[in-house]
């Protein structure tokens, strides 16, 4: 899809794109339909960042999103099965939002969508008062195996960086650690940085720029960013560096890619190297992965999707765009709806507890 | 709802699903990012849900999952369904095999079809199909991310570890710029960083390196790979070689003078080598010595 790069940023037609992906996605979509919350998300925080949640969405529709984000929450009522609480990526697998939630072995949650739904919910305006924490909580400590790497739900072998960095997010948002040990996790981050100074998704593998922010923002969550042993942070600055051309690229000698100037920007900020970057040369590239339909495509030749549109934003984001609002890079919500939620947070506890 | 396929026959129309109620998806009025599925992925969807609320484990069950994947392969409860259901069924695994070969060939990245085919080649205890298997997939895709993790739980499952040496050689000699076997050679030679390197080796992979340096030298590859090395196993002479050489790939003697390879690389590498002997001299000689290579160092760099 060839469109003549532009020198603006498109504030309004990515409004309208975020508008449309959340009410209805071709069927090219369809091999992404158990993670519909994710999605979901990336319009969420996409409309957050851009100013617009609460103008292009009334109450009403808000508070429907939010109660459609519950209807995906797996409890004891749905299985018994260890590890599978929390919440599930769509209602794919099993009546979710009628009286019928009866017990289905196969609807388990999933990490990922539990991370998914927990900042969906933040950027909405909720505060998080209906999430069973106890059995999210519980089912982190059935889903972290020996290696300290976590599993995204518990029919899975898939152990990697990705669900690490999602259970640290869902404990700080719940503000309970109780699930996780730390020391393991630090543990298994640190087997994961390969020779190179990147991070792969588990150890051995080839050194990843998506799960640069999952290693760095995970240590940042856990408190031990600053622990020499944790990792080798000068190295690991170093090879998120190296990976831009002009924008980003995810593995050395791959082609630049809109989404790693989240994934590998990200990191970089968290690790507070983001004054490093080439922010020129990254601009250039993302205004030619920009789309006059809204949105940004993977490449300059790409069709936009919801993924790379939301990616996009966040690098404008940490740019400084003008009418942007800031991100906080390991939470990946913007400042903005994360002060929200802990103004809302304590003024229920002020409501609660007994003077 | 989009209908793609006119030879489609609805599973309502199929004598053989006519005893199963389909379970229609629950979205409730504010669904968020609905998706216009395909006639038969939404049929097909509705019968999953019923079988799976069931926990039918039948030969039937495992066709509707195999349809499914075919029209989204990272349905990851699909996969776990259907993994129960192989194994209570007590097939052909080998049958299975064959199916995600083919599958493969058409949905090469899907993490389910790697973690499902580990479950069965650990069922099945015998790994004697795939290195034919990730190699037909990398001669398409030499940098697969998917197909080179699975290699690796391969050759260390089944200490696979003969061989594997020449095979990375061979793709790197193919594509010296093919970081994925770069990292493959990493992982063989320390046993997927469990074991130590020899002198010898560690020397042969410093002269391997070099010669790939000089090949391209705009290859991050061979510079990430020796800087790696170095910074794990390297002595002080291993180190003062890497120096004298990388100013030799300069063509000339003084460090400076390596721009005119333009190489970032090989800057880069020369830099942190630097440091590393400035910080070793350090600890080794106290202060004065320390000073007096800060001196040469920037002599050196004109800084």
């Amino acid at each position: 899809m060839q469109s003549a790069p532009t020198n603006e940023f498109l504030t309004r037609k990515h409004v309208a794109y975020f508008q449309r992906c959340l009410s209805l996605l071709p069927h090219s979509y369809q091999c992404l339909d158990s993670t519909r919350l994710t999605l979901g998300m990336f319009c969420f925080s996409g409309l957050d960042l851009l100013g617009t949640l609460t103008t292009v969405l009334s109450q009403d529709e808000r508070r429907g999103y939010i109660d459609w984000i519950y209807a995906q929450q797996v409890t004891a009522a749905v299985t018994d099965v260890p590890g599978s609480h929390g919440f599930c990526g769509g209602p794919f697998s099993g009546p979710m939002t009628s009286e019928d939630k009866a017990r289905n072995h196969y609807t388990v949650a999933n990490l990922a969508a539990t991370y998914s739904a927990l900042v969906s919910l933040v950027v909405l305006g909720d505060d998080l008062a209906r999430v069973d924490r106890h059995e999210i909580v519980t089912s982190l400590r059935h889903l972290q195996q020996p290696n300290g790497g976590f599993t995204p739900h518990p029919y899975s072998i898939e152990c990697d960086l990705r669900f690490v960095y999602c259970a640290c997010a869902i404990c700080h948002l719940l503000d309970d650690w109780s699930g996780v040990d730390k020391a393991k996790a630090v543990g298994f981050i640190r087997a994961c940085q390969q020779y190179d100074g990147g991070f792969a998704t588990a150890p051995g593998n080839e050194s990843h720029g998506g799960v640069l922010v999952s290693a760095v923002a995970s240590l940042k969550l856990m408190g031990h960013l600053d622990d020499d042993t944790a990792f080798d942070r000068s190295a690991a600055v170093a090879w998120g560096l190296r990976q831009q051309d002009r924008g980003f690229h995810g593995r050395v000698n791959k082609e630049d890619d809109t989404c790693y100037s989240y994934w590998i920007g990200a990191g970089l900020k968290v690790m507070g190297a983001y004054d490093l970057v080439n922010l020129e040369r990254q601009r250039a590239f993302l205004l030619a992965t920009q789309r006059h339909i809204g949105g940004f495509g993977k490449a300059p030749s790409d069709y936009p999707d919801t993924l790379h549109s939301y990616m996009g934003l966040t690098a404008f984001s940490m740019m400084g765009e003008p009418g942007l609002k800031e991100l906080i890079p390991e939470l990946n919500i913007s400042m903005d709806a994360y002060q929200a939620f802990r103004a809302r947070q304590s003024s229920a506890l002020c409501r609660s507890s007994p003077i | 709802m989009v209908k793609l396929e006119d030879s489609y026959v609805p599973l309502s129309q199929l004598p053989e699903w006519s005893d199963v109620t389909p379970i229609p998806q629950d979205d409730g009025p504010h669904p968020v990012a609905p998706i216009a599925y395909t006639q038969e992925y939404a049929e097909a969807m509705d019968y999953l849900r019923a079988v799976m609320k069931a926990r039918e484990l039948s030969s039937r069950a495992l066709e509707l999952t195999e349809e499914i994947v075919w029209l989204n392969a990272g349905h990851y409860t699909a996969w776990a369904y259907r993994l129960d259901i192989l194994k209570h069924l007590n097939v052909d695994l080998y049958s299975e095999l064959d199916f995600l070969s083919e599958f493969a060939e058409v949905n090469p990245k899907t993490y389910q079809l790697w973690h499902h085919r580990q479950e069965i080649v650990k069922l099945l205890n015998d790994p004697s199909r795939e290195h034919d298997f990730i190699a037909k997939l990398l001669a398409t895709d030499s940098k697969n991310f998917h197909a080179w993790s699975y290699r690796q739980w391969v050759v260390t499952q089944f200490n696979q570890w003969d061989g594997e040496l020449p095979y990375v050689a061979q793709l790197i000699d193919e594509d010296v710029r093919n970081n994925s076997a770069w990292n493959q050679r990493y992982f063989v030679l320390t046993r997927g960083s469990t074991q130590d390197l020899d002198r010898d080796t560690l020397r042969r992979e410093i002269d391997y390196c070099l010669e790939k340096m000089a090949l391209a030298p705009n290859n991050e590859c061979p510079f990430a790979y020796c800087r790696g090395l170095l910074k794990k196993f390297g002595t002080h002479d291993d180190w003062l070689l890497i120096r004298a050489q990388l100013r030799a790939l300069g063509g000339v003697a003084n460090a400076g003078d390596v721009a005119a390879a333009r190489s970032q690389y090989a800057w880069g590498l020369l830099l942190d080598t630097e440091e590393h002997l400035i910080r070793e001299a350090t600890e080794e000689e106290g202060l004065t010595a320390r000073r007096a290579e800060v001196r040469r160092v920037r002599t050196n760099f004109r800084v």
